[in-house]
């Protein structure tokens, strides 16, 4: 009677099996590889803020150029005004000036920032330029744009 | 018997089962650590370059935005007006029209002693505005032409925001100014003056107008921004409002360079100003490069900042830098 109690006891008494330890460790790599994505999305986050910034200062810095120039200057004229109703368009044959290739300091040919401005004559009233830059990055997929309004 | 055979089951572990958990537990252990450190050096190399994004952001703004107001109600006619512009109490600066001083890499013991060291080779501007306390000259009041520093201005009371407090003083307190400005009713003319040690007011070139009742004095707010050096682990961009006060405002921390380059009213582009380039300026190119607090282990910056015609940057230590730049159109320089 003792024997065959201390027995069942016993073989109660077991440890993990190579199995259920390799079962746990497999789970708690992919609860590890999660926090690590988290930081992937944060470096991901920070670079996005970066190129924000940066793009939205070349943007800035065109309108602050175009918005100095004289009213008729060859900068300014409404090259498609087929856009004139979505200034926010930068599909080819659809915008009217871009730059290409601009850095963060907006010297062309040496970053990879697209610059994009389109001109729309007489909006919202006569005698009155509307104006939109765009900035796009990443390949066109993000962007950030900017529009103003130049009197004659 | 029922003893020796319950002896006989309790057994422990053995050596190999021991050994195979030691090293097991040791491999899980050795993978939490190393994700662990992993994780800790990308946390904090984030949270620096954030925290030098936002410094970046926050300086860039503020410098653009005082630059655009240059000038601001101003409309002076001498070319050479001088004063000690920077408050380096070594030169009589000459400044453009006078709205604009700049000093182009400038050296770490610029300021004299006790001041505040300035980072080496980086650049100090300074803005000349008309400022936000200012009232028409009333009935007696009156400023009359006359030669250089003897200018007569009559005034009734020093107190241009009628609160009691005479602002026109020579730093005898918060608020008090160093500087003034007197604009003619149709804005055709704006000259400006001194306040000196004693409280006299000095016309350096000699006033040219007679102004009276109707015209309007101003205060004259002189802002220069440097970037402090004295704890090099540390920069900061300071900004001082040389015509109001004595201190130095932190606008931002770790601003490792700031460079300008002018833009004349022909679109060429200039590092430093000739005296003939003086009345041409039309905009401001500000180059700003902020870094993080402190130096990331095992980390060498690769980048040469290239910064127009200032030229390049190449400090290839253990911070993380970005650099920004903004074009500013100076509205009130030049017609």
């Amino acid at each position: 009677m003792n024997y065959s109690l201390n027995n069942s006891l016993l073989s109660c008494q077991k440890g993990f099996t190579v199995l259920e330890i390799m079962i746990a460790v497999a789970i708690l790599s992919v609860g590890i590889l999660g926090v690590a994505s988290m930081q992937m999305s944060a470096i991901r986050g920070n670079n996005l803020s970066d190129n924000l910034t940066c793009g939205l200062t070349l943007a800035g810095d065109k309108m602050e150029e175009l918005l100095g120039l004289d009213y008729n200057s060859p900068e300014l004229e409404d090259t498609v005004p087929g856009n004139d109703n979505d200034l926010y368009r930068t599909d080819p044959g659809w915008f009217d000036r871009e730059e290409l290739d601009v850095d963060e300091t907006g010297k062309p040919d040496a970053g990879h920032f697209r610059r994009v401005w389109n001109i729309a004559d007489d909006k919202p009233i006569p005698d009155n330029k509307t104006i939109t830059v765009i900035v796009l990055w990443d390949k066109n997929n993000h962007q950030v744009s900017l529009t103003s309004i130049k009197r004659k | 018997m029922t003893t020796v055979g319950i002896e006989r089951k309790q057994r422990g572990f053995t050596l190999v089962e021991l050994l195979i958990a030691l090293a097991l537990g040791i491999v899980v252990l050795t993978v939490i650590y190393s994700t662990f450190t992993s994780q800790q050096d990308s946390y904090s190399m984030q949270s620096q370059v954030t925290m030098t994004q936002q410094n970046l952001r926050a300086a860039l703004y503020m410098v653009t935005r005082d630059i655009q107001m240059t000038g601001y109600y101003t409309n002076l006619v001498h070319s050479d007006y001088r004063s000690d512009w920077d408050n380096n109490q070594t030169t009589a600066d000459v400044s453009i029209r006078p709205l604009l001083y700049f000093v182009n890499d400038v050296p770490e013991n610029f300021f004299p002693e006790p001041g505040i060291k300035v980072k080496g080779h980086t650049d100090i501007i300074v803005i000349i505005k008309a400022g936000d306390k200012h009232r028409e000259l009333d009935p007696g009041e009156s400023a009359t032409a006359g030669d250089s520093l003897t200018a007569d201005l009559n005034l009734i009371t020093r107190d241009l925001d009628g609160d009691g407090d005479e602002d026109l003083n020579y730093y005898s307190g918060a608020g008090h100014s160093k500087y003034g400005l007197l604009v003619k009713k149709d804005l055709s003319r704006a000259e400006v003056f001194e306040v000196d040690s004693s409280n006299n007011f000095i016309f350096h070139s000699g006033l040219d107008e007679n102004y009276e009742e109707g015209d309007s004095i101003h205060k004259l707010d002189v802002i220069m921004y440097v970037i402090e050096n004295n704890d090099p682990a540390h920069p900061i961009l300071c900004r001082r409002n040389i015509g109001t006060d004595n201190t130095y405002t932190e606008i931002a921390e770790d601003i490792d360079n700031m460079q300008f380059e002018f833009i004349l009213n022909d679109g060429t582009t200039v590092n430093n100003l000739n005296a003939n380039q003086i009345p041409l300026v039309r905009g401001v190119k500000t180059y700003l490069i902020a870094r993080s607090g402190k130096e990331i282990k095992g980390y060498t910056d690769p980048n040469s900042y290239e910064m127009g015609t200032t030229g390049s940057y190449r400090p290839a230590d253990g911070y993380v830098r970005r650099l920004l730049s903004a074009i500013t159109k100076t509205r009130n320089l030049g017609q």
